[in-house]
This record gives C-alpha cells, structure tokens and sequence, in this order.
C-alpha cells in the first residue's frame, strides 16, 4: 500500500541519488556528499568605487573568509561569489580577484568584472 | 521505554546536541536568513519573519528532542529546520550538517535498519563516485598535497620513501581511499555483512582522524559514529544485544551501574567534545616532547 511515508522515503532517497549524479556532471558539488573532494587555498580581493574592501568587509560580503581554504570543490566559492554579485551586489559594480591553488598545483586566477 | 524509542532518543539526542556543540546552532540563530539561497524562492520571504519562524522552529523541536516531548514529529521537525535553513543560505551549507539533518529526518519518518543502512551506502557511493572521475586521487596529487601542505601527516614522508617512484605513496593512498567508499557504499547495502561495514568505517576514519592529530573534520566522525551506533543498536533489537548492555552494565558482580540512555547521550557529548580537543592535546604534547 502506497503510504505518505513510503513516498516521502522515496522522494528523500531519490533526491538524494538525483544531486549525487548532477554533482558528478558538475562543477559545483552541493549535496552530494562530497567533502574533501579537493582542497584549494584562495585569497579574495574585491574593489568597489575603486576602493579595495577590507578582510571584514569581505567575510561580511560573501559570509567567508577573505583568505583560507576551501575543503570543497573551488567551484563551491565562485558559486557564492557569482551568486552575490548577480543579486544583493549587482549595483555596485564589483571587481572579484580569487586567486587560488588546488591540490599543490599551479596558482589560478579566477576574474569577475561589471 | 521500548528499545526502539531508546535508540531513535539516544540517537536524536546526540545529534542535536551535537549541532549546539559545533555552534551550528548558534550560527544559525544569529545569521539573517536568507542569504545567498539555493533556491531563488527565498530571498522573496521577509528576513525578519523567517528568521524568527526558523529560530522558534529550531529551539522548539531541539527542545522536543532533548526532552523527548513528540520525539518523531520533534526530529522531524528539527531536521527539516536545519534543512531549510541550508537551502536558504548558500555559505550554510556543509556536509555533516546535511547528514545530521537526514539523520533526524529519518528518525523521524520512522528509522528502521535498513533505512540507515541505505542512507549510509548513498553518502559513500557519493563520496567515491565524485573522487573517480578526479584524476589527482588517481595520480596522487590530491593526496600529497593533503598529506605535505594541508595536514603535515606524521611519516608520511618516511614511509613514501619506501615506495619507487614519484608520488606512489600518495598514489596508493588516494586509490585505496576510493576503494575503502566504495566498499563501504556496497556492504551497507548487503545486510548480510552485519557489523563488517561499520568497523571497517570506524578504522578508516578514526585512522585518518589520528593521522591528521584531530584536524580533518572531527564533526564528521562524530556524525558517523552516531550513524553507525544507530545501525548497530537498530539490528540488535531483536535480541537486545547492545540495548541491553546500554541499559544495564554489571560491574564488579554484585555492583551494577544502569547506563540510562540520558547517560549514553551525554557520554556520547562528552566523547565529541573531547575529540574536539584532540589538535589542542596534541599540540600541548608536541610542546612538552620538543622541551625534553
């Protein structure tokens, strides 16, 4: 007998499955029960009016660390910095460097300009 | 109580203490949701009301749990709380939390072995299916740079000089890491393998959690072995193998000391704030050993 628990369960467990398999084709790696996957050091500069923004006022910008390291995939971070600057911070016209190495490999420059 | 109750109590219990011990909680309620959501439906809800319905959501089912009040709905409730609060914040999110939430979701819908059997096969299948299509866990990138840069791992180096060529050690590391997920994913999902999966989890990662000195995600392996406590203690039910022993332990013959199962929830809190501690002891011991 088809109960509201029984799909509740199958609904939990497919999602679930579902995130596992769009995680394996994508950049970002959300619900997909990755952690450590890839570990990046980064550092972000952000300058708006032509004004270089504070460690703080990053962490308070993007609620993370201006500089530190990211235990997830870096494409995690971009994410949430695209995400902002596309939203809350669309009129500002903000300049995003993420410098970052992933896995002891060479040092990578990640670019968003207005 | 039913040793059912006991273990959905013992195990919710832990795990919502557990999300005040990582401060989790506290971030929670003093963060202004949303922010960043995952999904866009979010940032069209007043920030003040939401932040007041999920604070008053999380402290009541937390409530509820820790007092055993409603125990399925509360854990139901508490789980879909931290739940929606991810999906609402972007910079929220982490994969312990997320598997606390699941847990407390399940224990909610009615946990029952197989259940948890399942959801633990899904969290390594995922783990290991993302690191097989990575080239640096097979070329032993991933792994030296963890091991050398990230958690400088004790004879790490002595013992990859054993091995010829460039990396191997990392290489092996990395391959086997996969393997062990892999392994795991599968033998949760074989009832059979009885306790098998789960002593080979708390190996693999007790190991690598003493290895790194307590550093590599010591929350993980708390959420782990709450899960794996669960399964053990929901597959001896039947002949009360663990729930007995959890109840009443004989000490000495005659002395007998019951192990409530409030005891076991703040023994278990007890444990993780002591693995919490474990880079500060052994930084203390590394002081004391350069002294001599």
């Amino acid at each position: 007998m088809i109960t509201l628990r029984k799909i509740g369960l199958v609904l939990f467990f497919g999602t679930q499955m579902i995130l596992i398999i769009f995680g394996y084709f994508s950049d970002t790696k959300y619900f997909c029960w990755v952690p450590y996957d890839q570990i990046s050091l980064y550092s972000i500069e952000v300058k708006v009016d032509n004004r270089f923004l504070s460690r703080e006022e990053i962490q308070a910008r993007y609620r993370q660390p201006s500089t530190g390291r990211e235990n997830r995939n870096i494409e995690n971070l971009i994410s949430i910095i695209q995400q902002y600057e596309s939203t809350y911070g669309a009129g500002q016209s903000a300049n995003v460097k993420l410098t970052y190495q992933t896995n002891g490999k060479e040092l990578k420059t990640w670019e968003l300009t207005p | 109580m039913g040793v059912n109750t006991l273990t959905n109590a013992v195990g919710a219990r832990v795990l919502a203490l557990g999300l005040f011990g990582f401060g989790f909680a506290t971030e929670l309620l003093r963060s202004d949701l949303p922010f960043l959501p995952f999904i866009g439906f979010f940032d069209t809800i007043p920030i003040g009301a939401f932040n007041l319905c999920l604070g008053l959501l999380l402290i009541m089912s937390a409530l509820g749990v820790l007092f055993n009040i409603r125990l399925r709905t509360s854990s139901l409730l508490l789980g879909l709380t931290i739940l929606v609060s991810i999906l609402s914040c972007k910079p929220l999110y982490s994969t312990s939390i997320t598997l606390i939430s699941c847990l407390l979701i399940l224990i909610g819908l009615g946990l029952h072995g197989f259940l948890l059997r399942l959801q633990l096969s899904i969290v390594y299948f995922g783990a290991s299916v993302n690191k097989l299509a990575d080239n640096d866990w097979w070329n032993g990138a991933y792994f030296d740079f963890f091991a050398t840069d990230i958690f400088h791992l004790p004879f790490y180096e002595t013992i990859g000089q054993l091995f010829p060529g460039h990396l191997t050690f990392a290489k092996i590391l990395g391959v086997t890491t996969i393997l062990i997920e892999l392994a795991l994913a599968m033998l949760f999902l074989i009832r059979r393998s009885g306790n098998a999966p789960i002593l080979l989890g708390i190996l693999f990662h007790g190991f690598m959690l003493v290895w790194t000195k307590g550093e590599l995600s010591v929350i993980y392996f708390y959420v782990m072995s709450i899960a794996y406590l669960l399964v053990y203690m929901k597959e001896n039910e039947s002949n009360r193998g663990l729930a007995k022993v959890f109840l009443t332990w004989n000490y000495r013959e005659n002395k007998k000391i019951r192990l409530t199962y409030e005891h076991a929830t703040y023994l278990s809190y007890a444990l993780f704030i002591g693995m919490t501690k474990l880079p500060k002891i052994y930084r203390i011991v590394n002081v004391l050993y350069s002294d001599l």
